[in-house]
């Protein structure tokens, strides 16, 4: 009975001590244990990859390494610092500064390679450690680096698309995180019996853009060409098909290194295509010989004397080389450029469908292009417009103009009518859960009979233009140059120009549209003298590279 | 009786510790399964990652381009166009 009452007062106490022990615990220092084996985890979604027109990767990810060090455990600083130093090169001083002794874990650096990686573990540093990444991996280099925008970081350390399509398709691109909640014992396995949760990720889309990466190797080393050539200090080429406005290549030079981004300055990365406004200067001039002929004021073949300069209000309007060929066709004022022929033009249309069809080409409003950035130029309001900007818009001066919208516009001319919403990506996503892109008619500006005997008058007028091109021979271009004057503080500048072409081949049915400016060329100042030699220069690549045939 | 029932007590207590045992032991051995499968998931999706970016890059038109320059095949093929038939009409 003795033995049976210890027994029994033994049980009692250890079981007054587990619930002291449990009091404690639970009610006095209710510090959750369960923190210390409950681990919560964020599952990064791969961000999507783009791709070009046949599905070679422009922009996809690759692991990189988070390198960090713990002040508390590092004993020896300045050998530390000297080594991390030998290996990364960011600054023995910035080193310093970051190993603040009172903090727990600090990041040294982000974005190391695998290489810099085993380099630091070989150097067997007490408090370090590494984090995986991803970071962006782009094969082609900076061969589309103004279309595909590259990745920073946002205000909290996350990854975020910015430019081009990076930026406009940033919400398709990142996905969504996943959450992992699981408990793990001292070695790091899971607790079966514990919480074991788990929100898989959703990788974000990728993106199939309509850009051709050879055709956008032969434009970009093209314009490089060009902008070396003529001195020019910037330029744009952009390559689209009429039918459907598919970019088929953009490039802007300078443009900067998608890897290296934040060594270049903001202004290297907005895109000049569909961000920079500038005077389109005569390649706008079919655009209102086509409202003419539409509303059906002129012919081609309709007769105006060129007689001399003409005058409006207190300004004297003059052909380019002030010379004055008398009576002259429709066709031969787009052959010679003839400013005052377009200024007949413009009084024939009237004030009122001069404004009307520059609003009806899509000018002063978005393209809706998808890279980010676009700005829709500048109309001012019909209430400021004097004579004499009736007059100077129809050859181009007064107007500004992003050089998307003129390629839009002009695309209209040869594609029977219709303005086009101009896309770049043509894909988001994959397999079952893909969304096809189509291409999109805002709206039917001419009727395909003006578009037929519109692009008759640029086969002209490249044919018979001031300026025998050196392009190729079996083939139809039609064309328009440009060479507008800088606007500079209120005037223009006399000595700079923007010079442009804007072409199609083959003229019937045209399989591309280009659009070549270039800004400031020294060697000449004529859009016919640079711009256009360097377009015949892209077109008989792509002939070749199309396959097609000589008609 | 009372016998019979401390045998059939001792025999579920003893049952119950060895299938507790058995359980305990096969959730550890499990948990070892699901994480060396982690870690070799890890390591073949970076591996993975590795040879997916070479063959990007061997594919790529940079590398070609580099290739051919270290092998001074430097010039560019200018092909020949119908703007030149006296190469044609030569005997």
């Amino acid at each position: 009975m003795t033995s049976l009452k210890l027994l029994l007062i033994f049980f009692f106490v250890m079981f007054i001590t587990i619930i002291s022990r449990l009091f404690y615990l639970i009610v006095l220092h209710p510090t959750n244990d369960s923190d210390n084996y409950l681990k919560t985890t964020t599952i990064q979604p791969e961000r999507g990859r783009i791709y070009d027109r046949s599905g070679l990767p422009l922009a996809v990810n690759t692991t990189s390494y988070l390198l960090y060090a713990q002040p508390k455990v590092i004993t020896d600083r300045l050998s530390f610092i000297a080594k991390v130093d030998s290996v990364l090169h960011i600054g023995e001083a910035t080193l310093e500064a970051a190993l603040d002794p009172s903090k727990d874990w600090i990041a040294i650096q982000r974005g190391l390679t695998k290489e810099q990686k085993q380099k630091i573990i070989n150097l067997k540093l007490e408090g370090t450690g590494f984090e995986d990444e991803t970071k962006r991996y782009y094969p082609e280099g900076s061969l589309a680096a103004h279309l595909i925008g590259f990745v920073g970081k946002d205000k909290d350390g996350s990854d975020i698309g910015y430019f081009g399509v990076e930026g406009f398709y940033n919400r398709d691109l990142q996905g969504l995180p996943g959450v992992m909640k699981t408990e793990r014992d001292f070695l790091g396995r899971p607790i079966l019996i514990g919480t074991q949760e788990k929100i898989d990720a959703e990788n974000g889309r990728s993106l199939y853009l309509t850009i051709d990466k050879s055709v956008q190797e032969i434009v970009k080393s093209r314009l490089k060409e060009g902008l070396d050539t003529y001195g020019a200090n910037q330029g744009c080429a952009i390559i689209a098909d009429p039918m459907t406005m598919q970019i088929l290549a953009l490039s802007c030079l300078p443009d900067f290194d998608v890897e290296q981004y934040y060594k270049f300055g903001e202004e290297t990365f907005t895109n000049p295509a569909v961000s920079k406004v500038y005077e389109p200067g005569s390649i706008f001039k079919p655009l209102m010989m086509a409202a003419a002929i539409q509303e059906k004021k002129v012919k081609p073949d309709s007769i105006y004397d060129e007689q001399g300069p003409v005058t409006i209000g207190e300004y004297t309007i003059r052909t380019w080389d002030n010379k004055y060929e008398g009576p002259i066709t429709m066709t031969r004022i787009l052959e010679k450029s003839s400013n005052v022929g377009m200024v007949y033009i413009g009084q024939k249309l009237g004030n009122k469908e001069v404004y009307s069809y520059i609003n009806k080409y899509g000018f002063g409003q978005l393209t809706d292009i998808d890279l980010q950035g676009e700005t829709p130029g500048y109309l001012r309001d019909k209430s400021s417009w004097y004579p004499i900007d009736y007059a100077t818009v129809t050859f181009g001066q007064g107007i500004a103009v992003t050089p998307i919208q003129i390629l839009r516009a002009f695309a209209s001319l040869v594609n029977g009518g219709k303005l086009m919403q101009p896309y770049i990506v043509s894909q988001v996503g994959e397999d079952d859960q893909k969304i096809t892109i189509q291409p999109k008619v805002k709206s039917q500006v001419i009727s395909p009979t003006t578009s037929e005997l519109i692009k008759k008058m640029l086969v002209a007028t490249v044919e018979n233009g001031e300026v025998k091109w050196a392009k190729p021979q079996g083939y139809s271009f039609g064309g328009k140059t440009g060479t507008a004057q800088i606007p500079i503080a209120g005037h223009y500048d006399p000595y700079k120009t923007n010079a442009s072409f804007i072409g199609f081949a083959p003229a019937d049915k045209p399989r591309f549209i280009g659009l070549v400016v270039l800004n400031a060329p020294k060697t000449s100042q004529y859009g016919s003298e640079t711009a256009a030699p360097l377009f015949f220069k892209i077109a008989k690549d792509l002939l070749v590279y199309y396959n097609i045939a000589p008609q | 009786m009372k016998t019979k029932f401390n045998a059939i007590a001792a025999t579920v207590f003893l049952t119950l510790l060895f299938v507790n045992m058995y359980t305990f032991i096969s959730s550890i051995r499990l948990s070892d399964d699901i994480n060396t499968f982690e870690q070799q998931t890890a390591i073949y999706k970076l591996k993975n990652q590795d040879l997916e970016e070479k063959i990007y890059k061997v594919d790529s038109l940079q590398h070609a381009r580099e290739t051919a320059t270290s092998m001074n095949f430097t010039e560019n093929t200018t092909p020949l166009y119908m703007n030149g038939p006296n190469y044609a009409l030569k005997p």
